[in-house]
């Protein structure tokens, strides 16, 4: 049903794909183009020009399929007391929204695989990535827990709507770091030095930069391993608050809809 | 036009008591765009670590770019987001019809009416940020330079706006054009990279149908070079052209406009 929903208006749908898509990779071209130029090198740090192109397709990609598509469901359901039928519906809340954002989640996980294909068989993988069937399964691993810890992640900001009128910009806040702290914006190999062991203790590293590195093929099996030890850990953090603010905000919710 | 400031200071005063009545999602937006500002300003310390100039300009006048186009967003979010946000739903529900009967441009009200208040604090930070970077550049700063300067960023300004009608009047025949406008605001990424970066028919593309990298880069580029008639001939034009074509584009939306629920 939410696949039906999202393909609906395909026009919208293709468009916003392309024009996110096109006007990223776009930006990111110019800019390094002209920096690698400037410079007159061949690598910024491990990257080639080629091969900071694929990290800036891939990373966008993922983090759409990460960050999936409805943003501000779960607390426009609060803020209008339409939350009221699913406490009576005999499922949980909480899988219901799984469920429906996991289906964001497929159709941007077929869009990534579709343009990561082109570019492989267009332009070529370059040589300092080293993709392989197993480095794509270990991707799409970490790809399937980040969508999982994101969803926790925004779900639980939105459930502040309990307390507050309007919640959308704490969400917002969390997409503007995760596309900075995440690796949407940059590589974090481009970070300072001092930062990386900082930036890989937060979440937001493991939304986007670590599934697109593993897809990559630029971590070993025990980074690999590490790294889901990680998320893993942090999407059980993030699971236990959730449950703790929808278990006190529910004593909060009047129902009534503002 | 003594009739008109006086209007928008009536809009002024409602949009703060309105804002008032939701003090947390006030305090959430004004932290929201610190985020905003904050990322923006740390991806280019980060860009410079990798490279001594981009697009002509060193760290220090990068970062009174950052300032410019920083400033543009906030005098965006301050002054016309939420209307322009608005103004698809009010032509699909007929609510235009209540601008269109009163003695007052319409297009005044739609565009200006709601002054996002919260937004205006992160305005004044961005007036901050500008001058902070600008007091850090070493080289020399005249009034003059100043002055153009700021009349450069309000044109640059109006074209962001021109644009973004441009995104919305279709409306009037679509219906639907959410698509257009999220293309806009993936466009505006444009606008945030200096604009000597971009070459070739793309740039041909973003300095004249898609003005994009004129809006914060020429300001920029009116402050540090000596000043160049063709290049503020260049913008004029452009500036002028989206007007008239915003303007024949509007009037002709609004003789396909009917009323509620078009």
């Amino acid at each position: 049903m939410e696949i039906r929903k999202v393909l609906s208006y395909r026009m919208d749908f293709w468009s916003q794909f392309l024009g996110s898509l096109l006007a990223q990779f776009g930006v990111a071209w110019f800019l390094w183009q002209a920096i690698y130029t400037t410079r007159g090198v061949d690598h910024v740090g491990a990257f080639s020009f080629t091969g900071m192109m694929l990290y800036y397709l891939a990373a966008p990609l993922a983090a759409r399929m990460v960050q999936g598509g409805e943003m501000g469901d779960i607390s426009e359901e609060i803020y209008n007391g339409t939350l009221t039928r699913y406490l009576v519906y005999p499922v949980s809340f909480f899988r219901y929204k799984l469920a429906a954002a996991t289906a964001y989640v497929c159709i941007f996980a077929a869009q990534f695989a579709l343009v990561m294909t082109l570019f492989a068989f267009t332009i070529g993988i370059p040589s300092e990535f080293s993709l392989s069937p197993a480095s794509v399964a270990g991707g799409l691993a970490c790809l399937l827990v980040a969508a999982y810890l994101n969803f926790v992640l925004v779900a639980t900001l939105e459930l502040i709507a309990f307390w507050a009128d309007n919640v959308w910009s704490l969400v917002v806040i969390m997409r503007f770091l995760t596309s900075l702290l995440g690796g949407a914006m940059l590589p974090l190999a481009l970070f300072p030095d001092w930062a990386h062991a900082l930036l890989y203790r937060m979440p937001f590293a493991y939304l986007i930069a670590f599934p697109v590195e593993t897809l990559l093929g630029l971590t070993s099996p025990a980074r690999w391993v590490s790294g889901m030890l990680v998320v893993t850990a942090w999407a059980v953090v993030c699971t236990l608050l959730y449950r703790l603010v929808w278990e006190r905000g529910q004593h909060q919710y009047s129902g009534v809809g503002i | 036009m003594w009739r008109y400031l006086t209007l928008y200071g009536y809009c002024l005063r409602f949009s703060f008591s309105r804002a008032m009545e939701f003090r947390v999602d006030f305090c959430f937006r004004i932290v929201m765009d610190v985020f905003f500002y904050f990322i923006d300003i740390v991806f280019f310390r980060i860009i410079y670590l990798h490279t001594t100039t981009l697009g002509g300009w060193d760290e220090n006048q990068a970062m009174v770019f950052v300032g410019c186009f920083l400033l543009l967003d906030a005098l965006d979010m301050t002054v016309l987001a939420n209307n322009l946000y608005q103004l698809p739903q009010s032509i699909n529900r007929g609510d235009l019809d209540y601008h269109l009967i009163r003695p007052v441009s319409p297009l005044f009200m739609l565009s200006l009416r709601d002054f996002a208040a919260n937004s205006f604090v992160n305005l004044l930070m961005a007036f901050g940020i500008l001058g902070y970077f600008l007091s850090r550049y070493t080289g020399p700063i005249t009034p003059g330079g100043l002055i153009l300067l700021a009349g450069s960023l309000c044109m640059g300004f109006l074209l962001r706006y021109l644009m973004r009608m441009l995104t919305i009047i279709p409306v009037f025949w679509w219906h639907r054009g959410q698509g257009l406008q999220m293309m806009f605001w993936h466009m505006t990424r444009f606008i945030e990279r200096p604009d000597r970066i971009y070459t070739g028919a793309v740039r041909v593309l973003l300095t004249t149908v898609l003005p994009f990298a004129l809006m914060a880069s020429v300001p920029v580029r009116f402050f540090f070079e000596p000043f160049d008639p063709g290049l503020f001939l260049h913008v004029s034009a452009v500036l002028a052209a989206f007007i008239v074509v915003v303007a024949v584009f509007w009037r002709a939306g609004l003789r396909a406009y009917s009323s509620a629920s078009s």
